[in-house]
């Protein structure tokens, strides 16, 4: 793939007021890649999406290399990179299309050449006719593509894009969100967006860096990221996991619904807690199985329903369990769960 | 019915004041303006007047150039106030603001102190360079004198103004390529364009219409307000100062308006 390669080598930074909002971090964004950093607010990514645009510079140690070059401390309007503000950031006193154009007539780019790649642009974004708009007489959702729009038009090295999706209201935000994944592959543009939401980075995402507290946990796709977490917050944050409590001796996992059978050499789990994702967890007849637990509630979600569970361990249990099986609340239930689908963490 | 009543009540108010304090003093000084030999021709004579003219053309182009003047000024402190802070930062704000206290008068001594005859600017010069230097009772002095009582008035209005500025729309454009001076000239300024002119206008208006410090100067400086006074107390021409007032209200009128109208009608409060 064509494209600019991202490295940041041990990128901190620490404010004046002695927070630090991200610990030394090195990662790499292949050409063309599509990068999202995941993670709480607070954690870090945002800081971290601003000091590749070269809106923070990163405490003195660090490096920002853009391909073989050293940004570090080149300012962000030399750059070259494209960016999408959480708030679309458009100008008020300029249309849609002299929105879209300014950062080619920055460059000085001929009058013909501008109106040229605007009309392209506004294409790919799906704007046409809404070029002499004023930018208050727009949806959320044209809104965000303008902003998109205008980034991608002087062809930047790199598209960086902070919470793109946050500030539309939920319905319009799934829909949109599969619209730019598909839009973003096609620009095959090295781009990095933050988020704090997870499906947003599954969908869109190439790779997911996972961050707290100023820490990147984990790096990997989200499939992997899915099946394999490397601790508990990852596993918690990426797709809801169950934290199940109990006492290990002898590979029997004790839990107050009853126990379960852990394969050998699992004996390393740490504080006695083991995770398993929601529709992980079969439901049987309680005669089947050694663990049991009590039927709280059921939540009909169409395509699925939600069953929690009482009385497994001291914290509640959701399952993820076929629509039309019926449980009363109060019932008895056996619980099946394989042992590939055991995730067994470090704490976080 | 009953809110309809609550409605006009609450009204009242306004009405009265309106009447009051508007319509009522507006009208009276129409009427005491034709209240002469001449009636209604004495806006003809104030037309073929030059001193007239001469001091209304004075005053006009003294505002302008107060109030441009001002504006520079007060948006690169104001935006240099807002975006950087310091020890002493507030301090300086309200030393800054401290001549919106000072009348006229004041205004005028602290301009004669400073280049008056016997004051600092001159006594500096015949001591260094034994020249003299004296400006306090020109135009020049009466420049000084109102811009350093518009900066406040627009100072504050601006640096309200420049708080609300949304950091992200600069950054969006410095992102696009554009250096300092662009982001100035394409959000900076576009943004601040509703502050700059109600604090524009209020500086035009104050400045057309002052009289303390002029006063204070000299008696031979023909700003409108002036010859308003001189006709008045010293010629007893009542009917012509009244007209004269009335001229001097239509012509900043008319000019806040036009200003207004340049940028769209975006300016709810302005003086």
């Amino acid at each position: 793939m064509s494209g600019t390669q991202i490295q940041l080598k041990s990128c901190s930074k620490t404010f004046p007021d002695g927070t630090r909002a991200l610990s030394p971090t090195s990662i790499n964004v292949s050409p063309g890649e599509i990068l999202a950093l995941l993670g709480p607010s607070g954690c870090g990514k945002t800081t971290m999406l601003r000091i590749i645009a070269g809106l923070e510079s990163p405490d003195e140690t660090g490096k920002v290399f853009f391909d073989d070059s050293d940004v570090t401390s080149i300012p962000i309007e030399k750059r070259s990179v494209g960016m999408v503000f959480q708030s679309y950031a458009l100008f008020p006193n300029m249309s849609v299309r002299e929105n879209i154009g300014y950062g080619l007539k920055i460059k000085k780019i001929s009058t013909e050449k501008i109106r040229d790649r605007v009309d392209e642009v506004m294409a790919l974004c799906q704007l046409e006719g809404l070029g002499e708009r004023n930018i208050k007489a727009l949806s959320g959702g044209q809104r965000q593509r303008v902003a998109l729009a205008r980034a991608v038009a002087p062809q930047p090295k790199i598209l960086l894009l902070d919470e793109p999706l946050s500030a539309l209201d939920a319905g319009l935000r799934d829909q949109l969100r599969d619209e730019l994944a598909i839009l973003l592959r096609s620009l095959s543009i090295t781009t990095v967006f933050v988020t704090h939401d997870q499906a947003e980075a599954m969908a869109i995402a190439d790779r997911v860096a996972v961050m707290q507290k100023g820490h990147v946990l984990q790096i990997d796709d989200p499939r992997k990221l899915y099946t394999a977490p490397d601790n508990a917050f990852v596993a918690r944050f990426v797709g809801a996991a169950n934290e199940l409590s109990g006492r290990l001796n002898n590979n029997l996992f004790s839990l107050q619904g009853g126990s379960l059978q852990l394969p050998e050499g699992i004996s390393a789990v740490s504080d006695d807690k083991i995770y398993v994702r929601q529709e992980a967890i079969k439901l049987i007849p309680p005669s089947e199985s050694e663990l049991k637990g009590k039927v709280l509630s059921s939540t009909f979600l169409g395509n699925s329903q939600k069953i929690v569970l009482s009385d497994v361990c001291e914290r509640l249990v959701n399952v993820i369990t076929d629509p039309f099986s019926k449980y009363e609340i109060g019932q008895e239930v056996g619980l099946l769960i394989q042992v590939e689908d055991i995730l067994v963490l470090r704490d976080d | 019915m009953n809110s309809r009543y609550f409605f006009i009540s609450c009204l009242l108010p306004l009405a009265a004041f309106s009447f009051a304090f508007l319509a009522l003093p507006l009208v009276r000084l129409l009427f005491a303006s034709i209240d002469s030999e001449l009636g209604f021709g004495i806006y003809l004579e104030i037309l073929t007047n030059a001193r007239y003219m001469n001091s209304l053309l004075y005053t006009v182009l003294l505002s302008i150039a107060v109030t441009i003047a001002a504006l520079f000024i007060s948006t690169t402190a104001g935006l240099f106030l807002v975006r950087n802070h310091f020890p002493g930062h507030r301090v300086l704000i309200a030393v800054l603001t401290f001549p919106l206290a000072f009348p006229g008068v004041v205004i005028g001594f602290l301009i004669i102190l400073l280049g008056g005859r016997q004051g600092l600017t001159n006594m500096l010069a015949q001591n260094l360079f034994d020249t003299r230097v004296i400006f306090a009772y020109s135009m020049t002095g009466l420049f000084l004198g109102y811009l350093y009582f518009s900066i406040p008035r627009v100072l504050l209005t601006v640096m309200a103004a420049a708080e609300k500025l949304d950091l992200s729309l600069e950054e969006a454009a410095r992102s696009l390529g554009a250096s300092p001076t662009k982001v100035l000239r394409d959000v900076i300024l576009p943004a601040l364009t509703p502050a700059l002119i109600a604090s524009g206008a209020i500086a035009f208006a104050t400045a057309m219409g002052a009289f303390g410090t002029a006063f204070t100067l000299a008696t031979n400086i023909d700003v409108l307000p002036m010859i308003i006074y001189t006709e008045f107390t010293l010629s007893a021409n009542i009917a012509m100062s009244c007209a004269l007032s009335v001229v001097l209200g239509l012509v900043t009128w008319i000019l806040l308006i036009f200003s207004r109208s340049l940028t769209g009608n975006n300016v709810a409060a302005a003086g």
